[in-house]
């Protein structure tokens, strides 16, 4: 599957840009969106930065939020399989901490 | 002080908690009420960080108290602190130290009734079971902690912070170094007392905790001079592999809590039955002995290479009417109800789980770990041993020696209450110390040096390697050979990988590999010393089993295993439990479940 994931460092990006990554999601098993990050972060490009320190991964702290194909979800629990590709970005573009982690008050 | 150009910021404070669950939101309360400066530092959001918000079940305290100190009508005062601080060192395998059983039992009513009624002004619901236990959902803990935090405006509140080192002087903890996560400065906390509530470390793959028990609490206070113990019992329970998207959720075990008219089968990869005495069940289903009892029976048939696809077992629930299967979901769904959204269990949808049930598919469950009974040596009062540490809940070696079916949310509360009192005591006896800076200064080196290095291994890979040598000979059933290859893996990691670990990554806000690279660091140190103390220990005992060493053999081994720091290097000695009030155990028993049905430990 092709995932889109937006990149933004505002200690050294001028503007926000998007790398792609072709991530084996298995047709007959479902993968969650924060299992794609985790298989990118661990296996292709482990620069890129997503909500995942005190993370549940359950729909418990509902932390992980950010855009999916333009929706926002919360990545442990949107499933990837119900996409063709995936487009991540912040949930919202204003107050971007790195890549798709936004600073919440 | 001269800190500028080390780092970016610095505290002062009297007492700094650390840790955004149970044992550090008592601990900063408790402390603030001795009148001292309180700073309460979470490496998450307070109230929603820790495994407290990931518990499923409930917690409890003896029946007698459930109905004086906590106001439970129908409390059962039959159950009473005796009953109570038997069952927990036999639990233990008489393992724990039984003055901090008493502890444990005699100071957590208070504290717990004092949660229940910031929960209750905070609109949380928890729902009492006689004879003294309350059931509610992981986050109406969190959101009570968060009332309590609340109600003390006074206790200064920092998140998303993680707390990296602790700094000493001459042997005492003058305080510690931390990393804002967002921004990636350092903050330098000058305190007087440090109390550590950071939680246990879980090397494994599959796990249902949060991802921050990595064990920081217990590796930080290691370096600086603590003890450890019991770090070679590790709890796991029914976890779910399936469906894929829920890996990881305890709704197979909060089911059969609290669905236990429904029967299951147990099956192996090739579908036939997995074998499991009449009897266990009936001492072990719908409670929390049940989380031992799978390690041992499942645990058994996945180490003998008849695991399913995934490395679990099948839950075959066909045995039971259509009609009562949907009724008791019925039941299951309108309890929860309370506290997720109608057929949810937390936040996810189970109505492919239902579907499966309902046609008589089987459910791939695996046994995921949750808790760890070992940790740091704290004596009743929590004191760590180094002047100015204390610590309190699943950072320490607590109360359950090697075996936990009590509560840990309970402990966590107990024990950091008590440790709050402790720490402002002691800051009232210290005169201030200054931050060791040549200390600090070489910190940072350490903690920064990835960002400078080319070409090497990702922290990310790192920790995956740790978990997957954990997971092939530390886990639910161990030998001797597996232990050794694990523990030559774990010094490879050491010595090959971690100090050749880069940052692709090299600015310092929001910068998760430099977290892990501090975090792999500490699972090391805590899965090293398991390992270790699971090599030294040739018996089998709660949740250490042994295939060679299967025999519980009480007369030689009703011993604690004590790791200590000696000159970068592990050291470890063996001790008798403390005894206040139960004679320790004697004799052998044949496996770790066979110890529960002797007639001769009056368990039953």
């Amino acid at each position: 599957m092709k995932v889109k994931v937006y990149r933004f460092d505002p200690s050294k990006d001028e503007t926000g840009y998007f790398d792609e990554y072709e991530v084996p999601v298995p047709k007959d098993v479902n993968w969650t969106v924060m299992d794609v990050l985790d298989y990118i972060l661990l296996n292709i490009d482990s620069s890129i930065s997503y909500f995942k320190h005190s993370a549940c991964y359950h729909g418990i702290c509902g932390r992980c939020v950010l855009r999916v194909n333009g929706k926002p979800k919360l990545a442990c629990l949107c499933i990837a399989n119900e996409y063709d590709e995936l487009v991540l970005e912040p949930r919202s573009k204003k107050n971007v901490v790195k890549d798709l982690v936004t600073k919440v008050p | 002080m001269k800190t500028s150009g080390v780092v970016d910021r610095v505290i002062t404070t009297d007492v700094l908690a650390v840790g955004g669950s149970g044992a550090g939101v008592t601990a900063a309360v408790a402390a603030l009420r001795s009148n001292v400066k309180v700073t309460l530092v979470s490496k998450g959001k307070v109230g929603n960080s820790g495994n407290a918000i990931m518990a499923g079940g409930g917690f409890s305290v003896d029946g007698e108290s459930a109905l004086k100190v906590c106001g439970m009508e129908n409390a059962d005062p039959s159950f009473t602190q005796d009953k109570l601080f038997d069952y927990i060192v036999k639990e233990s395998y008489f393992i724990s130290d039984q003055n901090m059983v008493e502890q444990y039992v005699e100071e957590s009513p208070k504290v717990v009734n004092e949660l229940l009624q910031w929960g209750k002004r905070a609109g949380q619901e928890f729902l009492f079971v006689p004879p003294s236990t309350w059931i509610a959902a992981g986050t109406c803990w969190g959101n009570a902690l968060k009332q309590g935090i609340k109600e003390n405006p006074e206790i200064e509140v920092i998140e998303d912070t993680m707390i990296i080192d602790l700094l000493t002087n001459n042997g005492q903890v003058v305080g510690a170094l931390g990393l804002d996560i967002y921004t990636g400065e350092l903050i330098a906390f000058k305190s007087k007392a440090v109390v550590l509530g950071t939680g246990g470390f879980q090397p494994f793959s599959l796990k249902n905790t949060v991802t921050d028990m990595t064990g920081d609490g217990v590796a930080m206070a290691f370096r600086a001079g603590a003890k450890l113990a019991d770090m070679e019992f590790l709890l796991a329970f029914a976890t779910a592999l399936s469906p894929n998207e829920m890996k990881g959720s305890i709704y197979p075990f909060v089911m059969e809590f609290n669905m236990r008219n429904i029967h299951y089968d147990v099956r192996d990869g090739n579908g036939d039955l997995i074998d499991i005495p009449e009897e266990i069940i009936k001492i072990s289903r719908g409670t929390k002995l049940s989380k031992l009892a799978s390690m041992y029976y499942w645990g058994k048939a996945i180490a003998e290479g008849r695991g399913t696809p995934n490395g679990g077992v099948y839950l075959d629930y066909s045995s039971n009417s259509k009609e009562e299967l949907e009724r008791s979901l019925e039941n299951f769904f309108q309890r929860f109800s309370k506290w997720h959204r109608y057929g949810y269990y937390k936040g996810e949808d189970m109505s492919e789980v239902k579907r499966m049930m309902l046609n008589d598919e089987w459910i791939e469950v695996g046994l995921g770990f949750e808790y760890s009974m070992g940790g740091i040596l704290v004596d009743e009062k929590m004191n760590t041993g180094v002047p100015g540490l204390f610590a309190a809940g699943e950072v320490t070696s607590g109360v359950f020696g090697a075996n936990r079916v009590r509560d840990g949310l309970t402990e966590m509360l107990a024990q950091g209450y008590r440790a709050g009192l402790s720490a402002a005591e002691f800051v009232k006896g210290t005169s201030e110390l200054d931050i060791d800076l040549s200390q600090l200064e070489s910190i940072v080196e350490r903690i920064t040096r990835p960002f400078a290095a080319k070409d090497g291994i990702s922290a990310i890979k790192v920790h995956h390697n740790i978990e997957k040598t954990s997971d092939e000979g530390f886990g639910f059933l161990r030998n001797e050979a597996g232990l050794t290859k694990t523990l030559n893996e774990l010094n490879r990691i050491k010595n090959e990988e971690l100090p050749y670990i880069s940052f692709k990554n090299k600015s310092r806000n929001y910068n998760y590999e430099w977290i892990e690279y501090m975090q792999v660091e500490n699972l090391l140190t805590c899965v090293e010393a398991g390992v270790r103390a699971a090599l030294m220990r040739k018996e089998s005992r709660g949740c250490h089993i042994r295939s060679d060493y299967p025999e519980v053999n009480h007369d030689e081994w009703i011993l604690r295993i004590i790791i200590e720091n000696e000159d970068n290097k592990m050291k470890l000695t063996t001790r008798k439990p403390i005894v206040t009030k139960l004679p320790l155990y004697k004799g052998k028993d044949e496996n770790v479940m066979a110890y529960f049905l002797n007639k001769n430990l009056g368990y039953m």
